[in-house]
């Protein structure tokens, strides 16, 4: 099978090395010395990052990739802020190490100098699965914790705050878990979720985003437990503004919250996990946030049918978004949205009217080649400033770099 | 904008989606015009040099002569205009709200110098009569901006954007940061504006106090305040009736230098 495409046209592909499995860590870094950095945390071991030059993203060259210190675990994800660089670290299973945060000085990007680690690992906790961090200050990360003992071993990650205000000395500010999720909670243990496949979904934080323009807000992800507003004007003790949650009937895993915040609206994403659309629908809803405690449902993006592509192989439907990072390098909108959606590819959304959100474009690459699944995974996207649309396979393709023309 | 003849600019706006076989004129006089559309339409009557103001408008009113909606005229008329951005149109409500909110206090802060402009008037005119001498803005308006110099003569020559104001000279429109455009796309948006002669103001995260510098952009040259006309203050709410009127009227007695006139054809 050969490229798909609408609007957008491919200019280069970077297969990292033959290791490019990439998982939900993308940043761009502009450097002091006037070039252009990738930086992507992998899906799995054993790999753990790759940097790529894009200076010139018709050439893009690979000028780091580095390992983790063992197989059983995954970076996943990762950001940057000017020359400091957060990976997080997840292990397979509980008590492993290392599980955290490395902070790393990236002003020589060939040359990362580790800065400080924010331990995590703990008999109940697997360490960092996701972070965000843009404005230096904070991160807010799904994380577990030595002293968090989960009801479920699946909820063992909860939102944190961490303060790298001093990046020698990561601090943890506060937290928030859904109520009964934490032994000794008065609240008794959620309902769980039918069970889709092998794979349990669990009531724990995913992505964990906080915008500069809405700095007492964390809009946060949290898979089986449904999209959480949180106020975190008090980051010693956020406080829920609102849960809003389409499972049941639909299948769980809340992935990504982004707040489209000048005009009152949230795209919500819930990741599908399992091959061949076994847990579809896996949609993106458009969500009326006007009234942030009264959180209305009023679309979804329009999807291909999964009819013809569950047979394409691999996953199919939602999994997260280019998510309006904040920084010069990353292209803002609240109005065109770039989603990856695994066997579906890139596909980018006109938001002008919430109620219809039409389809202006999309990118679906050949199956790349080694690929466990006979079709793209793409697993994340990023957008930068000039609109150039950097997008990522979960197996091996690597690094899609795309033009779009709309 | 679409140039009905040459004496006349039509600015569809209040929508996203509009067609040039839906603009037709149910009366034409000789200085005035009535447009029956399934959109909100403004016309520009280019003769009159003055700038398009709030009293140009023709907004809703009870045929107890009292205004369709709650609150002070002045709210009806604020509410009446953002109520052509759509319900998600955040950046455009907020620059409306703080351009309003600029307008109210531009009248707080210069009474004592509008009350000295109308010595002879006394008593029969507050200050606040001059709110409605404000430029009026158009929100989602469509103004004619061909991509190259061999137009359609299509919608395809028409860009949207946030807000517009007519200066009496020009259009000078608002981005207010809701493109739904690429980097590239909107450099070439910009581009098809300024060939037509359009001022773009960029007003995201623009701070209020920004509207001193940006009220003269909005008025006829050499005006200096908007509340300084060469008529008296004039309202803004109108009856099919008074558009009679003014149909003889226009000649003899001019309104805020014109008789430029746009009527709604609003869905029930």
């Amino acid at each position: 099978m050969v490229h798909e495409s609408k609007n957008m046209r491919l200019i280069a592909q970077d297969r990292l090395l033959e290791h490019g499995g990439v998982g939900e860590g993308m940043a761009l870094q502009k450097t002091r010395d006037g070039r252009r950095i990738m930086w992507m945390a992998h899906e799995n071991a054993p790999k753990n990052y790759t940097a790529v030059d894009v200076t010139d993203p018709r050439a893009p060259k690979v000028i780091l990739q580095t390992d983790l210190p063992h197989n059983n675990m995954r970076s996943n994800s990762l950001d940057v802020v000017g020359d400091v660089m957060a990976v997080a670290y997840q292990t397979r299973s509980h008590g492993m190490q290392p599980a955290g945060i490395e902070l790393l000085d990236i002003s020589e990007p060939e040359r990362p100098r580790r800065i400080s680690f924010f331990d995590r690992s703990g008999q109940f906790s697997r360490g960092v699965h996701c972070l965000w961090f843009v404005d230096g200050e904070y991160i807010h990360c799904a994380s577990g914790a030595p002293d968090f003992t989960p009801t479920h071993p699946l909820d063992d990650q909860v939102y944190m705050i961490v303060d790298v205000r001093d990046p020698t000395r990561p601090e943890e500010v506060g937290r928030w878990w859904l109520p009964g999720t934490r032994e000794g909670d008065d609240a008794s243990p959620p309902p769980r979720l039918p069970k889709f496949g092998p794979r349990p979904g669990g009531i724990r934080a995913h992505n964990t985003n906080v915008y500069p323009e809405r700095p007492d807000r964390a809009y946060v992800g949290y898979f089986d437990g449904g999209a959480v507003i949180l106020d975190i004007s008090d980051k010693v003790r956020p406080k829920p503004i609102s849960i809003w949650n389409p499972a049941p009937p639909f299948h769980g895993l809340t992935h990504t919250v982004l707040p489209l915040l000048s005009r009152d609206l949230l795209l919500i994403t819930e990741e599908a996990v399992e091959d061949h659309g076994a847990d579809w629908p896996k949609l993106t809803w458009v969500v009326d946030a006007r009234n942030e405690r009264n959180l209305v449902p009023v679309s979804t993006c329009p999807l291909p049918p999964v009819e013809e592509f569950k047979i394409r192989g691999g996953r199919f439907g939602s999994h997260n978004f280019h998510e309006n990072r904040p920084g010069e390098t990353s292209f803002r909108s609240d109005t065109i949205v770039f989603g990856s959606y695994f066997n579906a590819g890139v596909r980018v959304f006109d938001l002008s009217d919430p109620l219809r959100p039409e389809e202006r474009a999309f990118f679906i690459p050949e199956a790349p080649a080694g690929s466990r699944v006979n079709s793209a995974q793409i697993n994340d996207v990023y957008v930068d400033e000039n609109g150039l649309v950097y997008a990522v396979d979960r197996f091996t393709g690597g690094l899609y770099i795309i033009e779009a023309d709309f | 904008m679409y140039r009905f003849d040459q004496h006349c600019l039509l600015v569809p706006f209040g929508t996203d989606r509009w067609s040039m076989k839906d603009i037709l004129v149910s009366s034409l006089g000789p200085r005035s015009m009535t447009l029956a559309t399934p959109f909100p339409c403004a016309a520009i009557d280019l003769r009159s040099g003055d700038a398009l103001r709030l009293n140009n408008g023709a907004f809703a009113i009870h045929p107890a002569g009292k205004p369709a909606s709650e609150g002070s005229p002045f709210e009806v008329v604020r509410d009446a205009v953002c109520g052509h951005v759509d319900a998600w149109g955040g950046p455009a409500q907020r620059f409306l709200r703080d351009y309003f909110d600029a307008v109210s206090a531009t009248i707080g802060r210069d009474r004592a110098l509008i009350e000295a402009s109308m010595p002879t008037c006394a008593g029969l005119y507050s200050a606040e009569d001059w709110l409605y001498s404000a430029p009026l803005p158009l929100p989602r308006a469509h103004l004619n901006a061909p991509a190259s110099s061999r137009p359609h003569g299509t919608e395809e020559d028409y860009v949207r954007v946030d807000v517009v104001f007519w200066n009496g000279e020009r259009f000078v429109a608002i981005d207010a940061g809701s493109s739904s455009l690429l980097p590239r796309r909107a450099a070439e948006r910009a581009e098809r504006l300024r060939r037509a002669g359009i001022d773009v103001v960029s007003w995201a995260g623009a701070a209020p106090a920004g509207f001193d510098a940006f009220f003269p952009r909005l008025l006829p040259r050499r005006a200096r305040y908007f509340w300084q006309t060469r008529s008296l203050p004039t309202g803004p709410f109108r009856s099919d009736a008074l558009d009679l009127l003014d149909a003889f009227a226009a000649q003899s007695c001019p309104v805020d230098g014109g008789t430029t006139r746009r009527e709604e054809q609003r869905s029930p």
